[in-house]
């Protein structure tokens, strides 16, 4: 890769601290980068750990969540020792995050036209409101909602609407990077399509890097460049997608794959992995996905793997890939 | 009985609401055609997939199954007999032979019910085995049959302590211990996991094998039930557009909404990005149907005379029919 | 580390409870006063039903050895007569409170549970009462009925319900809504089964936190009806101290004791309940002490999927 990265992620760790309890380690060492107009899926299950990352990534965590390690650094510029100010700055102008249920992120009292608004009167305080009104009459035909709808309440528009809203005022100050949380979660799958489709096009149309977080691994498949799947706080795998679809080297990818449903191949039955992913306050001691994984023994269950380069952009997690990472 | 009545018939079913309280000056409110003229069977031990978008009226068919909502016209047969409009006693009886799981297994368990007495609580509605050791013993049973091992080591604990997928068993648990013979399934998946989607799935499929009950599984997505269903049935606005065994409709859809449906089910393989056919808008209000056929405001290929004339449900194979008229039957 | 329940039983609750220092200290206070009521007859120096035979020393005496609260009008201990005062409060704050909560409680569930004509009448005799003044429709009704003890209590008890009312029907409006409400009736559960697992022990916990908050304008209620002179002339009250006090001259004999201290007995308590009512909400309710690690997710935001077209 020649052009230097847009967003670079640098062993990123987040704890959460409830006094009187164990810390929960939500997000452990996770690095990645992302390139201007890339596209990034962070994949995994409840509790993996991945809207945390995202969170973490905008410092937007819940009071109890820290950040104990590592570096993000946007245009090389390290975003976790900038001011609480300059980091409000940085938020939505540079980097603008669509969050999971559009139904409950929406104001129910005021117009979706004005809640638009907001978002760009908050970044550039000196427009003048004809100028802000046809910023979000701009925004809204972007997202393919008609502007004479700006006018109407949250509660006037449907759910594919409401997150269509949503992306336009993720959009509001033009940003380079925006994290789509669970974008499509809780949508019909036409909606979901059509949204899918929407993010994508905007994301060529504007040069857009976008991270889309979620647990669907349809979603990566149709629209992501690279892919980071998390396990337990951990990175499990980290290549592109085709990698990841076709040659995935870690059990907990391979295994997912298999229980996700493929409509091209209807003779496979679906596959389940046993247990459940384990809960942030009590991680098992070696790897995270032992108690799970199909291929494990002894050492799994003491010592963690490490990320092991299995191939060059190709990361994974799994003491079984040794051999091959020290080829 | 003969073993040849389907489980569960449904004939010309109407189910409309009106919208909003008669008025002052509108003594008649438009209607809701939720449910709008739907003939459906479910064989005995068959899984039945009813797929469609939210607004399209499968959910208002559950609830009227369950005799929770009193069709506007039509019949439900349950194993022959003509169960529409019952009341009283014999509707409560015929509650025990059709249960329903939820989609939600974070809400649809009372938080502060302990998982004995949920699964408990049905055989309390009913009054059945009221000696305590033979309702332990059942409700030991059913969450054994849903999976849950040791039954013991669940029955004081609450729904908070366990996982969503143990949740959505004791749900099966509790729709089980009343032994009933259909199931209703709505989206019972969808809110879980991946990983461990398939384990309810499999669940599903080992007590249509092993206690015979038939399932309709009320879902919008063709992914989970494509190695699941025996047939699929796709709902549009209150009425069937296409209905067949599993592999006509995922081999040959006919109904241009099927196709539709099926082009934008995501395929988890990036080498074949495909290009999706999607349906611009959304399922149009059921208060104003459009004339002729329902689907033909948002059909890619609509022809002049779809505006005019409702289709006919057309038989394709001795399993398949739908309902367009741009199909040759040849 | 246990999850999070959504609502809090047994050791947990009182751990919880533990840790919350408003609800600790109106336990507390309540503690003290409650306490004191019970044991008024050990604990005051004097007994206030006992006639004295009044001096012109006697009267208004300063907080001395012998009084530590000075004495009032009729020469009696202003102490003796606070801590008897404790019991006519208490009593009719609880009582008062148990006629509201029970009037409110099943009128607010049936209305949020029927709706429909039901709700619509019962909503609009709850407005009706909202909007009559309390006091004065008190003050009156007592003023007919004789200011007797129990008619106190059943005044102001049948009065004071309207709030718990409206807040009992929307808590019961989005029960009613819950899953497992509707998984019950597809069991075939009657309402009387509904309501009795599923709608009231959610609406319980609601209800204890108000009753607590209700017994606290009971008692203030009760205290201005006895400082209008509309007091049981048979029992000592705060409020009946007050009204002697301050229509017998004890401002012109500068006699502070024996304002202040009723004054401080109403205060006590009503801040007792108070404190108490609001540390309990928070116990029981601590919906903003989550985040998304200690509860599941789920339990946070609740994803709204638009129901199926029934209206």
């Amino acid at each position: 890769m020649t052009t230097a990265p847009l967003l670079s992620v640098t062993d990123l760790s987040v704890d959460f601290r409830v006094p009187g309890r164990a810390p929960a380690h939500a997000v452990s060492q996770v690095s990645f980068t992302l390139q201007p107009g890339e596209a990034l899926g962070l994949v995994g299950e409840s509790g993996c750990g991945k809207t945390t990352l995202s969170l973490a990534l905008l410092r937007l965590l819940s009071p109890q969540g820290y950040i104990v390690n590592g570096s993000v650094k946007f245009n090389n510029r390290e975003l976790l020792t900038l001011s609480e100010d300059e980091m409000a700055d940085i938020r939505w102008r540079h980097i603008a995050m669509i969050f999971q249920g559009a139904m409950n992120a929406l104001n129910p009292v005021t117009t979706i036209g004005y809640q638009i608004g907001e978002a760009i009167r908050r970044h550039y305080p000196f427009m003048t409101p004809v100028e802000v009104q046809t910023r979000a009459a701009e925004l809204l035909d972007l997202v393919g909602i008609a502007p004479s709808r700006a006018s109407q309440y949250p509660h006037q528009y449907s759910g594919g609407m409401r997150q269509r809203a949503m992306i336009a005022m993720a959009l509001a100050c033009s940003p380079e990077i925006v994290i789509a949380d669970e974008p499509t979660t809780a949508l019909d799958v036409m909606i979901q399509a059509q949204i899918l489709d929407l993010l994508d096009n905007l994301r060529r149309q504007l040069g857009l890097a976008v991270i889309f977080v979620t647990h669907d691994l349809g979603v990566v498949a149709e629209l992501c460049d690279k892919v980071l799947v998390m396990y337990g706080g951990v990175t499990a795998e980290y290549a592109d997608v085709d990698t990841i679809f076709n040659q995935p080297r870690h059990p907990y990818t391979q295994e997912l794959l298999k229980a996700f449903p493929d409509l091209t191949q209807p003779q496979t039955a679906l596959n389940s992995i046993p247990g459940y992913p384990p809960r942030p306050d009590d991680l098992p001691p070696g790897c995270r996905f032992a108690p799970r994984c199909p291929h494990v023994f002894e050492r799994c269950h003491i010592q963690q793997p490490a990320l092991l380069t299995v191939s060059p952009n190709h990361l994974a997690s799994c003491h079984l890939l040794e051999s091959d990472a020290n080829r | 009985m003969n073993q040849d009545t389907p489980a569960l018939a449904l004939r010309d079913l109407h189910k409309h609401f009106a919208a909003g309280r008669p008025g002052l000056f509108d003594r008649h409110p438009a209607l809701v055609r939720a449910v709008d003229g739907v003939n459906l069977e479910i064989g005995r031990g068959e899984i039945l997939a009813l797929v469609g978008e939210s607004g399209c009226g499968k959910s208002t068919l559950a609830l009227t199954l369950l005799g929770l909502e009193t069709p506007t016209a039509g019949e439900i047969h349950f194993e022959g007999q003509n169960v529409t409009g019952l009341r009283g006693p014999a509707l409560k009886d015929m509650h025990r032979r059709i249960q329903m799981v939820f989609q939600d297994p974070y809400e649809s368990l009372n938080p502060l019910m302990t998982i004995a007495e949920i699964v408990a609580e049905p055989l309390v509605v009913h009054r059945l085995f009221p000696a305590p050791a033979e309702r332990h013993a059942r409700v030991i049973r059913a969450l054994e049959d849903a999976g849950l091992k040791p039954a013991d080591s669940f029955l004081h604990r609450l729904p908070h302590q366990l996982s969503g997928g143990q949740r959505q068993r004791v749900a099966i648990a509790a729709a089980l211990v009343l032994e009933p013979t259909v199931l209703l399934a709505d989206e019972p998946v969808s809110m879980l996991d991946v990983s461990i989607r398939a384990e309810i799935l499999n669940l599903l499929a080992d007590l249509r094998a092993k206690q015979g009950i038939s399932i309709l599984f009320i879902t919008h997505d063709f992914g989970t039930i494509a190695h699941f269903a025996d047939r699929i049935a796709v709902m549009y606005l209150g009425r069937i557009v296409e209905i067949g065994a599993t592999a006509e409709i995922l081999k040959s859809p006919r109904h241009p909404y099927t196709r539709a449906l099926l082009s934008v089910v995501p395929v988890p393989n990036p080498r074949l990005r495909q290009k999706r056919q999607i349906l611009q808008g959304e399922t149009p209000n059921p208060i104003h149907l459009p004339s002729g056929c329902r689907f033909h405001p948002r059909c890619p290929i609509a022809e002049e005379h779809c505006k005019h004339t409702d289709p006919p449900e057309i038989p394709l194979s001795a399993t398949h029919t739908a309902a367009c008229l741009l199909i040759d039957p040849q | 580390m246990a999850e999070q329940p959504i609502l809090l039983t047994g050791a947990s609750f009182w751990r919880t409870f533990a840790r919350n220092r408003i609800a600790v200290a109106g336990f507390l206070m309540l503690a003290l006063a409650i306490l004191a009521a019970l044991f008024a007859p050990l604990i005051a120096p004097y007994d206030p039903a006992e006639s004295v035979q009044i001096t012109i020393d006697s009267i208004y005496q300063k907080p001395g050895p012998a009084h530590l609260l000075g004495t009032d009008d009729a020469g009696k201990d202003v102490l003796s007569s606070f801590i008897f005062g404790a019991r006519v409060s208490l009593i009719v704050g609880v009582f008062a409170s148990f006629i509201s909560i029970v009037i409110g409680g099943s009128l607010g569930i049936a209305a949020g549970y029927f709706g429909g004509r039901t709700e619509r009448i019962l909503m609009r005799l709850t407005d009706i009462m909202l909007v009559i003044p309390d006091l004065p429709l008190t003050v009156v009704i007592v003023a007919i009925t004789r200011p007797r003890l129990l008619n106190i209590i059943l005044v102001i008890g049948l009065l004071g319900w309207t709030t718990t009312a409206r807040l009992v029907r929307a808590q019961t409006l989005t029960l009613k809504e819950r899953k497992y409400v509707l998984r019950a009736r597809s069991v075939g559960a009657g309402h009387l089964h509904i309501l009795r697992r599923h709608i009231f022990p959610l609406v319980l916990p609601l209800l204890v936190v108000n009753s607590v908050l209700i017994i606290s304008l009971a008692i203030l209620n009760e205290s201005a009806l006895s400082f209008l002179g509309l007091s049981d002339p048979t029992v000592v009250s705060w409020g009946q101290m007050l009204n002697y006090a301050f229509s017998r001259g004890a401002m012109s004999a500068r006699a502070w004791w024996a304002l202040v201290t009723p004054g401080f007995g109403i205060v006590w308590l009503v801040l007792g309940f108070t404190l108490l009512g609001h540390g309990l909400e928070q116990v029981i309710n601590p919906r903003t002490e989550w985040h998304h690690l200690t509860g599941h997710p789920r339990m946070v935001s609740l994803p709204t999927t638009p129901p199926d077209p029934a209206p």
